[in-house]
């Protein structure tokens, strides 16, 4: 393995929904987007994040870049610690740090060229001047599959492959250490959502990327990610490179991928349903929040918390049976 | 194709897609009002305080008794009515752009900062603006003027200070609805200040709705003036305007229609006009600003 990119140290994000009615009572309820989550992510990997819509994934990652402010716990990115920089070390921080979203239209201000988009980041960070701006746009535009004449469109004029590719530019204008993929390719075509992965494959090994990708298609995860995380309502349950999918330990990774559509018949008969709606992040479960829908459930289950531990090399499992 | 003629296409394109007759019509009526309002002096063949007693209650060229030289007519003191309807345009148009400007401004302001920043300061301006439409606005009119005193610039100040809260309100939500959208956190994973996020990208697209709030906006701003007029408390005497001019007419109503009925008619065809551009242009624009009047 190599150096430590990021170090996530329990994280923790919530979002606090006050109201007039609640503060009377004095009562303000916590939605716990990310409640507890340590992982590491060393540089030049792919490090996957799947789980259910909801299960505080999207916010993990911006999060991680300080879009949103953290609760608590702490993030190191190159061994500097980054929970509360502000003003210009945060700012430079942007320039190591970028993202791309699930939507590519709304991701891009509907009333700017796209010339206009890409020329932001490099005027704010100084990277090439006024004179120097024709030929680096250009140059961002080839690295990402569009054709010099894209620059004087507006977003609504291109597809969404070709938003999504405006977007990555926009983000490699930077040229950063880590982008986060927010689910870079669910709006996509099936067709286009290929080219999409190869061109982020071929970008990462030119510029020595490192990626957290989050998704919830489980196909994509395992053909992009060299380790995988599952989170479950704001934690996450297991870590580990490609033999979590051969061999899941969680029961809800075991669950999870026990539901990837397939045309072998065997595999067709192993579902694992599980009981019940996820929880609320609002009202989360006593001890493991997984318990109530656990097919596997112990008594201890309901009453401590299981930690993250390492069960076996390099792979983390949150659960009682392995402990 | 370079990129002047790509832009020069897409304006026309852009242009050619909000017209409708509502929108011809009220553009024919603005560019008429504005033109009339600047060309004042050359349309006008009397100097419109020109008083000449023995030419006293004139009526119009067609009706009998009329006189050439007074197409519509003569006021109580023997004033040319066109004149004075020609110089009321000027009041009307310089009340429109200037108050519409003025609401405008600070009511983009007070609607940017209360969306972007929510919590506190949205809450301190958002009462204010609740107290401040709890007023009826005529008698908010009449008590700002009391303060203020008559004439021209406190008409204009008055409408700016009751009717900045219509902007504050429709800007606001314009931008609570954009700022959730991905590309506002784009611009911050970029590192884009507040300010510059504020102004560089949330209001350009807010321009939309302002440009139809600010017509409606320049129709009520005419209406407050001539209101204000009517009661003697708008424009300075002597001053042309149509609220005046209306209220002078109706005092001579007895012996010649004439004084009353052309302002009135003036007025109505404007604030028709521009209530139709407005309209016109949010059927074509926004269709769901429809639903807030």
């Amino acid at each position: 393995m190599g150096e430590t990119l990021i170090d996530v140290e329990d994280l923790k994000k919530y979002f606090i929904s006050s109201n007039f009615a609640s503060r009377l009572t004095g009562r303000e309820e916590a939605l716990r987007a990310v409640d507890g989550v340590s992982f590491d992510i060393y540089r030049g990997e792919t490090f996957g994040l799947v789980g259910e819509t909801g299960c505080g994934k999207s916010t993990l990652g911006r999060t991680i870049i300080r879009l949103y402010e953290p609760t608590d716990g702490k993030i190191y990115f190159k061994n500097t610690e980054i929970t509360s920089i502000k003003g210009s070390s945060l700012r430079k921080l942007r320039k190591d740090m970028q993202i791309v979203f699930q939507d590519p239209l709304s991701s891009l201000n509907p009333k700017k060229r796209i010339m206009e988009i890409l020329w932001e980041p490099l005027r704010l960070h100084n990277i090439c001047s006024e004179h120097e701006k024709e030929r680096k746009i250009f140059e961002l535009l080839e690295l990402v599959g569009l054709s010099k004449a894209d620059r004087h469109k507006y977003p609504h004029e291109l597809s969404g492959g070709m938003l999504q590719r405006v977007n990555i530019a926009r983000a490699l204008a930077v040229d950063p250490d880590f982008i986060v993929l927010d689910e870079p390719t669910s709006a996509l075509d099936v067709s286009i959502q290929a080219q999409i992965l190869n061109l982020l494959r071929k970008l990462q090994n030119e510029f020595r990327l490192t990626y957290l990708f989050i998704s919830h298609d489980l196909g994509i995860i395992h053909n992009m990610c060299d380790r995988i995380a599952v989170m479950y309502l704001g934690r996450i349950v297991e870590v580990g490179d490609w033999k979590v999918f051969e061999n899941p330990m969680h029961p809800y990774t075991k669950a999870l991928l026990s539901c990837v559509p397939s045309i072998r018949k065997e595999s067709r008969k192993n579902k694992i349903l599980l009981k019940g709606a996820v929880p609320s992040p609002v009202n989360i479960p006593s001890g493991c929040r997984f318990h109530p829908r656990c097919f596997l459930k112990e008594d201890i289950c309901s009453e401590i918390e299981p930690d993250l531990k390492e069960v076996k090399k390099d792979r983390y499992v949150a659960c009682h049976l392995y402990q | 194709m370079s990129s002047e003629e790509f832009i020069t296409e897409s304006l026309f394109e852009g242009f050619k897609s909000i017209l409708s007759i509502k929108v011809i019509f009220g553009l024919i009526v603005l560019i008429i009002l504005f033109s009339t309002a600047i060309l004042a002096p050359v349309i006008s063949p009397f100097d419109p305080n020109e008083q000449r007693l023995n030419e006293a209650y004139k009526p119009p060229f067609w009706v009998k008794g009329g006189d050439k030289n007074y197409i519509l007519g003569t006021d109580s003191l023997g004033r040319d009515i066109f004149s004075r309807l020609v110089y009321g345009a000027r009041v009307a148009a310089v009340v429109a752009v200037v108050a519409t400007i003025l609401t405008a401004i600070t009511g983009i302001l007070v609607g940017l900062l209360s969306g972007f920043f929510g919590g506190k300061v949205d809450q301190i301006f958002m009462r204010l603006v609740d107290i401040w439409m709890s007023f009826p606005p005529v008698l908010f009119a009449l008590a700002l003027i009391a303060i203020l005193g008559v004439g021209l610039k406190n008409v204009i100040l008055a409408i700016a200070i009751i009717d900045w809260t219509r902007f504050a309100r429709v800007v606001r939500a314009e931008v609570i609805n954009i700022k959730e959208k991905d590309f506002i956190l784009a611009d911050k994973a970029v590192g884009m200040s507040n300010t510059h996020i504020i102004f560089r990208e949330i209001l350009p697209n807010t321009i939309p709705i302002i440009i139809i709030l600010a017509t409606l906006e320049m129709s009520i701003a005419i209406t407050v003036e001539i209101l204000l007029s009517y009661v003697g408390l708008g424009v300075k005497a002597f001053t042309p305007s149509w609220g005046s001019m209306i209220s002078e007419g109706l005092a001579y109503f007895r012996i010649g229609w004439w004084g009353m009925l052309f302002p009135m008619l003036a007025t109505i065809v404007v604030i028709l006009g521009l209530n139709s551009l407005g309209d016109g242009l949010r059927e074509k624009i926004d269709p769901r600003l429809s639903l807030m009047r």
